[in-house]
């Protein structure tokens, strides 16, 4: 019928023509930039003048085409030691990505966290040239970096170091202590395709360790400038950043500390004017698909650059990073800064993600479970972790700014130690983090699990060029590893020592480029006494149980090992009786002499049964074994009464590695009581004896304290032999209930494979 | 018009029966739970390494600890060839399945047909084998074709299309079973593509046996799913309702062939 067909054609038309039209690109109303890049000193705390070391002025216009960046920058550099340099090292670390033989690459071999190198689209840096603008006492030499220098600098000799992700800088006079240098140097940097935390993906253009940067020199060990590594990260001194980007006018640009200005050019251009101040890097982003997303806590405002396909997420993201600065800022103290970005890099530019930057970080999506529904499996993971992650950065690389090469695990390590404790502080005591069919994996569980392969494969403090890729151990012992070690020592110190210990700490490595020496200097000094021994069990007499903070840290830190231990036997075996000889002591009673005809009788016995008879030296006085077992045929008559008494029970434990720690056990006894014992674990092995009590079950480390122990399933023991009692009788006749379950999902995979017997 | 023409040109189709189907399967109880029986026989059977290697994984400990998805990726992982057996049991299992099935359809299909002497049955095994085989070679070839046409609305629709994908990959599945009651039970051609291609058209003239054949293929799918979750889950009894499960697949199962018996039945002057 035409009308009919008139109808439905329109009716399609229609349908096209809505699905056709964009939808509305969601907005958000914003938070007001805020006046200053930090926050109120009532906030934010003092700012030591002597961390103030290098500030920077750059000018650099983004070619979106080629990729590069031109710029200029002007550092003024002051000496604060009591060394005199005649050279100063700049990192250049974009040229890590400059070509296969670079140590970098080297390493990589092409590969950075499961993201490929894109084939030719190589990064580098040039730097053109080096001048000094001004050299002097710090008053002379305090010039305006934003200003052009009215007269040239004079040039300087400079070229790039046997691995190009160095350069050094010759000085013609050399920076006396106190003094003050600004150099001015000319720069082309050309990002790779996004793969290493640095570099584009189409339009999306992430600026990371993209200027040349001035290394650390250090009052002891001088300058710190290591040639760039695939398990290096980056180490720089604190100062103020005054820096102008030229990008396209549709860019929505984000960057370290707040935007002071904008100005519109010519070409569909922009310039925008950042600042932050106190921060030892400088990054930025810019992608003309960024949603923005608005948020605050405490005055700091939150931006977030989104992706438009994950913007629902933007509130999840929120609300983690929310939790964090809470669980944070209670423990290692105030946030100093008045802004935070955080990036969302767009798929296929994942290389980008999960890295810190001052005031900025980059995250990760959270997986789409739209269609898994929740009671087979939710999680609070994706995404959110690696939000708090980088967050975490913001004080171990952001604020205390330890050398991450030297001690990669000061910032790595601690801060997933801050990550367990800022789920914990949000969602309770050991919280899921994936529950899968009504079963959780917790915080503990992921991290033991994590360290089962590799944990044990290298020591913590090592610099990070001694990690082996082929070993494959760097990222389980830098960061789970370490946060196992730390969260042990907490839970066996009882948390509130620890906890003012990490306070104490982040005090002092404020702005301070902490060592570890540092950390445990605090930490044996506030856990231990003062002998740097913390008692576990008792009051310092015989049978304590002692935690050497010291020979702890020592072990953990520094060898490679893990905990192991495990029950090597849990059972009860006979009280000793009193058959056989014995010599009367000088105050035992004398027995009644037996009479003659007993004396006769056995020694008839004797010759008959061929057996000496029970007549002993003077003093001595024999014991039947009939007697004991007289008594034991009343007991057994008894029943379980006098049963206890007949037997000690025994728990053995021993320790499978070198680790030596305190552990806890838990033994549950016949009569349902259960105690907890602690052994120091500095033997091999140690057997805990309970004589009068029949032992049914015992349990290693039951409170999960050891998570620097990742093997658990031998830690658990139900006694042998019939002493143990009907429970554990009943439980040996029983299989184990994990190897009963994966018996059982192996039996109903078969039914569901059979299908019907295939009909 | 002439009438002997319209006779052979055009039979009308018989109404398909889902509830005399179901009678057929309910009047053979004790066949039923004999193949039951069998089928909880093998997967307990093929169970037996894994839950032996499971065991000596634990090497005498106890699990204790409450954190059970940690205690089992311990376990596994640091006894993979327990991953490597319950895999490899499936596997076996899907395989007797499928080999079952092809043996033992003419006696099932005989036996839904009312025949319930245990001689003749195993005889018609025997006698109607090779076509039976040759039948389901056929009907693999066709499943195949299915399944690549179902892929195309699941690409295009994803979750949304499981209604279609489940409608078009069942089509093969009753179609062989209209094949394999008309070699076992109507002597029509064992070896011919024929038997095979009537047997579709047969199957597309009645949406009702393709729906009812459909929701019991997926009812089948969902009950073993099911029953794999809940012991997953833990849930108390769980094995139990697996294996109930079980039998309600292998009911099933012979519902969904009996539809095909039924429907030849139906012919039958």
């Amino acid at each position: 019928m035409p009308g009919l067909r008139s109808y439905a054609g329109l009716a399609l038309a229609l349908v096209l023509a809505l699905a056709a039209c964009d939808e509305p690109t969601p907005s958000f109303e914003a938070v007001p930039e805020p006046d200053h890049a930090l926050r109120p000193e009532a906030k934010r705390g003092t700012v030591p003048e002597h961390a103030h070391v290098v500030d920077y002025w750059i000018d650099a216009r983004l070619d979106e085409r080629s990729h590069e960046i031109h710029g200029t920058l002007r550092l003024a550099w002051r000496n604060r030691t009591q060394r005199s340099v005649d050279r100063l090292p700049f990192h250049l670390y974009m040229n890590a990505f400059r070509a296969e033989d670079t140590g970098w690459m080297t390493s990589a071999r092409g590969d950075h966290r499961g993201q490929e190198f894109a084939d030719d689209r190589w990064g580098f840096v040039h730097v053109a040239r080096v001048e000094l603008l001004a050299h002097g006492p710090s008053e002379a030499a305090v010039i305006a970096l934003e200003q052009a220098p009215s007269e040239p600098g004079k040039a300087l000799r400079f070229a790039e170091d046997a691995d190009p992700t160095t350069m050094t800088v010759l000085l013609d006079e050399p920076v006396t202590p106190g003094q003050t240098l600004a150099l001015e140097l000319e720069f082309t940097t050309r990002l790779p395709q996004v793969f290493a935390r640095t570099g584009y993906h189409d339009e999306f253009h992430m600026a990371g360790q993209w200027f040349p940067k001035i290394g650390v020199l250090e009052e002891e060990a001088g300058w710190q400038a290591h040639e760039f590594g695939l398990f290096d990260e980056f180490y720089a001194d604190f100062g103020d950043y005054e820096v102008l980007l030229d990008v396209p006018a549709d860019y929505v640009v984000g960057g370290s500390g707040i935007r002071v200005g904008e100005a519109a050019l010519d070409g569909d251009r922009k310039r925008l004017h950042y600042r932050a101040q106190m921060v030892h890097d400088f990054a930025w982003v810019a992608d003309p698909k960024f949603i923005e997303h608005w948020g605050e806590y405490e005055g700091i405002r939150i931006r977030q650059l989104i992706q438009p396909d994950h913007v629902d997420d933007a509130e999840i993201h929120l609300a983690a990073q929310i939790a964090a600065f809470e669980s944070m800022e209670a423990r290692f103290g105030q946030y100093p800064w008045s802004t935070l970005t955080i990036v969302h890099a767009p798929e296929g530019a994942g290389g980008a993600g999960g890295m810190e930057y001052p005031t900025l970080y980059t995250t990760s999506d959270i997986a789409s479970t739209a269609n898994i529904p929740s009671w087979v499996m939710r999680e609070r993971m994706s995404g959110v972790f690696t939000s708090v992650h980088e967050f975490g950065h913001q004080y171990f690389q952001g604020l205390f700014a330890s050398n991450e090469h030297a001690q990669p695990w000061l910032d790595e390590g601690m801060n997933t130690t801050s990550n367990q404790l800022v789920y914990w502080d949000a969602y309770g005591e050991d919280p899921w983090v994936v529950e899968l069919l009504g079963h959780a994996l917790t915080t503990k569980d992921i991290l033991s699990l994590s360290m089962l392969a590799a944990a044990d494969r290298d020591p913590i403090d090592q610099p990070a060029d001694r990690f082996d890729p082929l070993v494959d151990s760097y990222g389980v012992v830098t960061y789970q590893k370490t946060a196992a070690v730390m969260l042990t020592l907490r839970e066996l110190s009882g948390r509130e020592p620890w906890d003012r210990a990490m306070a104490r700490y982040a005090e002092a490595a404020r702005f301070g480029h902490p060592t570890g020496a540092l950390l445990e200097q605090i930490l044996v000094e506030t856990i231990g006494g003062d002998d740097g021994r913390m008692a576990l069990v008792g009051d310092g007499g015989p049978g304590t149980v002692w935690l050497d903070v010291q020979d702890y840290l020592d072990q953990g830190l520094r060898d490679a090992g893990v905990a192991d231990f495990r029950l090597i036997a849990v059972g009860n075996r006979p009280r000793l009786g009193s058959a056989g000889w014995h010599r009367l002591g000088p105050d035992d009673p004398i027995p009644p002499e037996p009479s003659v005809v007993l004396i006769e009788a056995d020694r008839a016995l004797a010759a008959l049964f061929r057996r000496a008879p029970h007549e002993g030296p003077p003093g001595w006085v024999y014991t039947p074994s009939a007697a004991d077992k007289a008594a034991d045929k009343d007991a057994d008559k008894d029943a379980d009464k006098d049963a206890d008494e007949r037997h000690e029970g025994y728990v053995v434990v021993q320790r499978g590695s070198s680790f030596r720690v305190p552990v806890e056990v838990l033994v549950e006894f016949a009569d349902g009581e259960r105690v907890t014992v602690m052994w120091d674990g500095r033997a091999p092995h140690h057997r805990f004896d309970f004589p009068g009590r029949r032992v049914v079950r015992a349990i290693v480390d039951p409170n999960y304290k050891l998570m620097i122990e990742p093997r658990k399933l031998d830690n658990a023991k139900w006694a042998r032999g019939k002493a143990a009692g009907k429970a554990a009788g009943k439980a040996r006749k029983q299989d184990d209930a994990l190897a009963r379950w994966v018996g059982d999902i192996g039996e109903a995979t078969n039914l569901a494979a059979l299908g019907g017997l295939g009909i | 018009m002439d009438e002997t023409t319209t006779t052979t040109t055009s039979t009308p189709p018989s109404r398909t029966r889902p509830g005399r189907a179901l009678l057929r399967v309910l009047s053979a109880p004790a066949f039923v739970l004999i193949l039951w029986v069998a089928q909880l026989s093998v997967a307990k059977l093929l169970a037996s390494p894994a839950r032996g290697a499971a065991k000596a994984g634990m090497r005498g400990s106890w699990f204790a600890d409450g954190h059970r998805l940690r205690a089992v990726a311990e376990l596994l992982i640091d006894e993979p060839s327990i991953v490597a057996v319950v895999i490899a049991a499936a596997g076996a299992s899907a395989l007797i399945g499928g080999v079952f099935s092809i043996v033992a359809a003419p006696a099932i299909l005989t036996r839904l047909a009312g025949e319930r002497s245990a001689t003749k049955l195993l005889g018609v095994v025997g006698a109607k084998l090779p076509a039976v085989l040759v039948q389901t070679g056929y009907g693999l070839v066709f499943r195949a074709i299915c399944t690549g046409i179902a892929a195309i609305p699941a690409a295009l629709l994803g979750a949304s299309a499981t209604p279609l994908v489940l409608l078009i990959a069942s089509f093969p599945i009753l179609a062989l079973d209209r094949a394999r009651a008309a070699v076992v039970l109507d002597e029509d051609r064992p070896f011919h593509p024929k038997t095979f291609l009537r047997a579709i058209v047969r199957v597309g003239q009645r949406p009702l046996w393709w729906v009812t054949g459909t929701v019991v293929e997926a009812l089948k799918l969902a009950v073993g799913i099911a029953a794999l979750l809940l012991v997953i889950r833990g849930v108390g009894g769980g094995l139990w309702l697996a294996r109930l499960a079980g039998l309600v697949a292998v009911g099933l199962g012979l519902w969904r062939v009996a539809l095909a018996v039924d429907d030849r039945a139906a012919l039958e002057p």
